[in-house]
């Protein structure tokens, strides 16, 4: 190859150009803002993996346990999984990679030493989300605010919309000591007999309540309970309880 | 700054000296403008002229980007790495295959490093050479550039093209493999 002169060509290129080094906040900002991305893409995921333990550890396993309740534990497996979080870690996961494998040397780890560290971590912090009551506090207030979501991601609506099989749950729209009426999730309103039911201690019989009935049809639109369950899982019950107290005050 | 004055600095040194003094830069640039000019060329296939609009362009961003260097990385293995962008952008815009465009004397000291030469040799003329490195994947391609004719060991080949060492590792294994079978059938021929 020929002897050229590329260097004095660039460098006087650089000098009449007035061309300086770009500032160091510049790229501290660049890579600082990739750093982020993988750690909100992360705590999400970590997020998400919190509400899934909870919607898992908070179903009715003991339901499906003794009364085979006419579901069959395949059923109820598919049944419980929260597949919308399930999605948002996955999705999460892969944002997180995409990030980090953007900061400086994260194209030096390979593709599944990155995913699985991440998962890894994800669930790690998504155990102690969960221990912190997180996981529960996120999907009580998502299932409060975005009607949508209940619909989409709570495996208990299917399980619990199911009369024929013993099992409804809804809102109680009128107390009373023996018989309460009760909307359903479908919005159909159920008579329901509470007199010889067992109720959780956890349940107040409030007007506004969330619960879970299970029993027996007796009537059309009657119900005769043998167990109440509160619709919320325990790491939430106070703040229910709180709320519904207040909504009675007022 | 006296030639010989700069022979003595590492690379490290003299982007430091660099960033205080812009005419420390000429060393930095003289020492890379060869070995640079010759990887662009290989890579690209340009004529000398066409590679040496493209190293000016990467000493520019260099300079520009001086303050992004990180001392943990090689100087060689971060400026070859603007250089593999810049070259690659360009042969975008051109929308040119490289391999079509590397001589047969670059690729028949490729083979023979990755040990089938004894093929080479004996079985194959250059122009068959040509036939399968013509049909090779640009990612074989560029980092049998790095390994067998710039010389980079596995980690600066990993800085270069941002991959892990062990996917450089397996994409040379994978390479070594394509030779030897398109060799074989030439053989059976």
């Amino acid at each position: 190859m020929s002897e050229s002169n590329i260097s004095e060509k660039a460098f006087t290129q650089i000098q009449e150009e007035g061309i300086k080094p770009s500032s160091e906040i510049k790229f501290h900002f660049q890579r600082s803002l990739f750093w982020l991305f993988a750690f909100v893409s992360l705590l999400i995921g970590a997020l998400a993996v919190a509400v899934t333990l909870y919607i898992i550890a908070d179903n009715d396993w003991d339901l499906f346990w003794q009364h085979g309740a006419g579901f069959g534990w395949t059923r109820a497996i598919l049944y419980a999984l929260p597949y919308f979080w399930l999605i948002v870690l996955g999705g999460f996961l892969l944002v997180s990679h995409y990030t980090f494998r953007h900061t400086k040397f994260g194209y030096r780890y390979r593709l599944w030493q990155v995913i699985v560290a991440n998962i890894i971590l994800a669930i790690l912090l998504g155990a102690i989300f969960y221990f912190c009551g997180f996981g529960a506090k996120l999907d009580y207030v998502l299932a409060k605010k975005v009607p949508a979501y209940q619909e989409i991601n709570n495996p208990r609506i299917k399980i619990w919309s199911n009369p024929q099989e013993g099992l409804i749950a809804g809102e109680i729209i009128q107390p009373g000591l023996d018989i309460i009426i009760l909307e359903d999730l479908q919005n159909r309103q159920w008579r329901v007999n509470i007199g010889q039911a067992k109720i959780k201690p956890a349940v107040l019989l409030l007007d506004g309540e969330r619960i879970k009935v299970l029993g027996r049809i007796n009537n059309e639109m009657e119900f005769w309970a043998e167990e109440i369950r509160p619709w919320f899982g325990r790491q939430i019950l106070w703040e229910v309880r709180h709320e519904t107290k207040e909504k009675i005050n007022h | 700054m006296v030639e010989k004055q700069c022979l003595e600095k590492t690379d490290a040194e003299l982007v430091e000296l660099s960033l205080k003094n812009s005419n420390n830069f000429l060393c930095l640039l003289k020492r890379y403008e060869k070995k640079l000019l010759f990887y662009i060329v290989r890579l690209s296939g340009f004529r000398e002229e066409e590679a040496e609009d493209v190293l000016q362009e990467v000493f520019v961003k260099t300079y520009y980007n001086l303050r992004d260097f990180d001392s943990r990385l090689k100087f060689s293995s971060w400026i070859y790495r603007i250089a593999h962008n810049e070259t690659i952008s360009a042969l975008r815009k051109k929308k040119v295959r490289p391999a079509e465009l590397l001589d047969d004397e670059s690729w028949l000291k490729i083979a023979t490093k990755l040990d089938v030469q004894e093929f080479v040799e004996n079985v194959l003329l250059h122009e068959q050479i040509k036939h399968i490195i013509d049909r090779i994947d640009e990612k074989y391609r560029d980092v049998l550039i790095l390994r067998f004719l710039e010389e980079k060991d596995y980690a600066e080949i990993s800085d270069i093209l941002k991959k892990p060492v062990n996917t450089v590792s397996t994409l040379i294994n994978r390479a070594r493999k394509i030779f030897k079978k398109e060799f074989d059938k030439y053989e059976r021929k």
